[in-house]
């Protein structure tokens, strides 16, 4: 007896208790798993609970002929709620992602062009090397194209700005975001994603103090913002090291938490504050705050 | 006083009784009987074998049994391991009581016949799935090759 006499949509059923990469393999063991594996029942399991909520939040709409094609689709980062935020799952779970935009955060005296510069995130001032920015108007429409060895990325996938710290004494960054918006029963991470510009000075001359309270919990933190090779690291008790990304940015944890608030109404709160120093600091870019299953 | 009992006629042509208790907690029973509602004793024919049917009887009165005791926390670690041995057997008795559970209609043990499937499947490789199913590929080398190209990820 083989797997044939059973039904399709109970093979279905079967494939969708495993996960997104054995629903893949399925493709390969014989035509008539691949049919049962490729089946919508199967990938809509594997989406989040809400994906229908979240693609009406997408800037811009996602086109797809099957379940399985968006979950694939999903997994990279798209532009929500009027480019505030981005949204990915990962592709090993379907747990949800986000990042929030320098925008969503409350960045203390960033309305004051005297301490802080909001500038159009694609830039060639950001002095990044292997970057080139190539602006097109599509209409009523600026179109930024990102070229980065031979890969074009279109707009709707990039935030529009980032913001550079050009002078303060008081620096101080908080995120937000509800529990709800997460997938349930994960441990989740907090990042800061930042550059430093060639002319930074003052950050790393006291540590920053992070810190993520959710409910009840809380934990907290300290961190020199400065970018070092990781692997020279001297790691002290409480301190987090800031880390280089795939995509040339750093990022620098500011804590994690378990996911179990189910639909309460609860809200992540995540800071880094310099505050205690009367020094000057400047030279910090703030891309967003990202937010990401542990793996 | 007694729980009337069901005549249900086998596949292999043994005719059973069951209680009807447990019979109306298979919804394809529960629906014949809400629309044929005469007392009469009608001998209710299904396609399943005298052997698995026996096995279906006993998940089901273990799991009314279950529900109606009042120790709730042991109870429900209790009847985990249970069904845990219940579907620890070989997958060709998988393979009769997921049909049985599908045609019988009763959600809570396809699910579970099917999840016991599927931890047999989870991170194993294309070929050891193949072997514990005994399935034989019908792809040509080439087009095997093409599946695999589509989505990398999966063979990482």
């Amino acid at each position: 007896m083989n797997l044939d006499v059973l039904p399709q949509d109970c093979i279905s059923n079967i494939i969708s208790f495993t996960s997104p990469r054995d629903a893949c393999r399925s493709a390969v063991v014989s035509a008539t798993a691949r049919r049962a594996g490729d089946s919508d029942s199967v990938w809509e399991r594997f989406l989040p609970a809400d994906y229908e909520q979240i693609l009406s939040r997408l800037v811009s709409p996602l086109v797809f002929s099957s379940k399985k094609e968006l979950y694939f689709k999903l997994c990279n980062p798209l532009l929500i709620d009027e480019g505030k935020k981005s949204f990915s799952i990962s592709k090993a779970t379907g747990k949800k992602r986000y990042m929030l935009s320098a925008r969503d955060l409350s960045i203390t005296w960033s309305t004051n062009a005297l301490y802080w510069s909001w500038k159009p995130l694609l830039q060639s001032s950001w002095k990044v090397n292997s970057w080139k920015v190539r602006e097109m108007r599509e209409r009523e429409k600026s179109v930024f194209l990102l070229i980065r060895k031979g890969k074009h990325f279109p707009a709707g996938k990039a935030f529009a700005e980032a913001v550079e710290l050009r002078t303060i004494c008081w620096l101080e960054i908080q995120g937000k975001i509800k529990t709800n918006m997460l997938s349930p029963n994960t441990i989740y991470e907090a990042y800061l994603v930042v550059k430093f510009a060639h002319r930074a000075y003052g950050l790393d001359s006291l540590p920053s103090e992070i810190s993520l309270v959710v409910g009840k919990y809380e934990s907290h933190g300290i961190v020199y913002l400065r970018c070092r090779d990781s692997n020279k690291i001297v790691s002290m008790k409480e301190e987090r090291i800031p880390c280089k990304r795939e995509d040339g940015w750093v990022e620098i944890a500011l804590g994690e938490f378990y996911n179990d608030y189910g639909g309460d109404d609860e809200e992540v709160k995540m800071s880094l504050r310099e505050v205690k120093g009367h020094h000057l600091k400047g030279g910090l870019i703030i891309e967003g705050i990202e937010i990401r299953p542990k793996d | 006083m007694a729980s009337r009992k069901l005549k249900l006629k086998c596949l292999d042509g043994v005719t059973m009784e069951v209680e009807e208790t447990v019979a109306l907690e298979w919804l394809t029973i529960k629906q014949s009987r809400e629309d044929n509602d005469d007392d009469s004793e009608v001998v209710i024919p299904i396609s399943i074998t005298s052997e698995i049917l026996l096995k279906v009887i006993e998940y089901s009165k273990k799991h009314l049994e279950t529900t109606s005791n009042s120790d709730h926390q042991n109870a429900d670690s209790n009847l985990k391991a249970w069904d845990a041995e219940f579907v620890n057997v070989d997958v060709n008795t998988l393979y009769h009581l997921i049909m049985a559970a599908n045609y019988l209609n009763i959600p809570c043990l396809l699910d579970l016949t099917c999840r016991r499937v599927a931890d047999m499947i989870t991170g194993k490789k294309v070929e050891e799935v193949r072997k514990t199913f005994n399935i034989i590929s019908d792809y040509t080398p080439e087009e095997e090759e093409e599946m695999r190209q589509q989505y990398p990820w999966g063979f990482e």
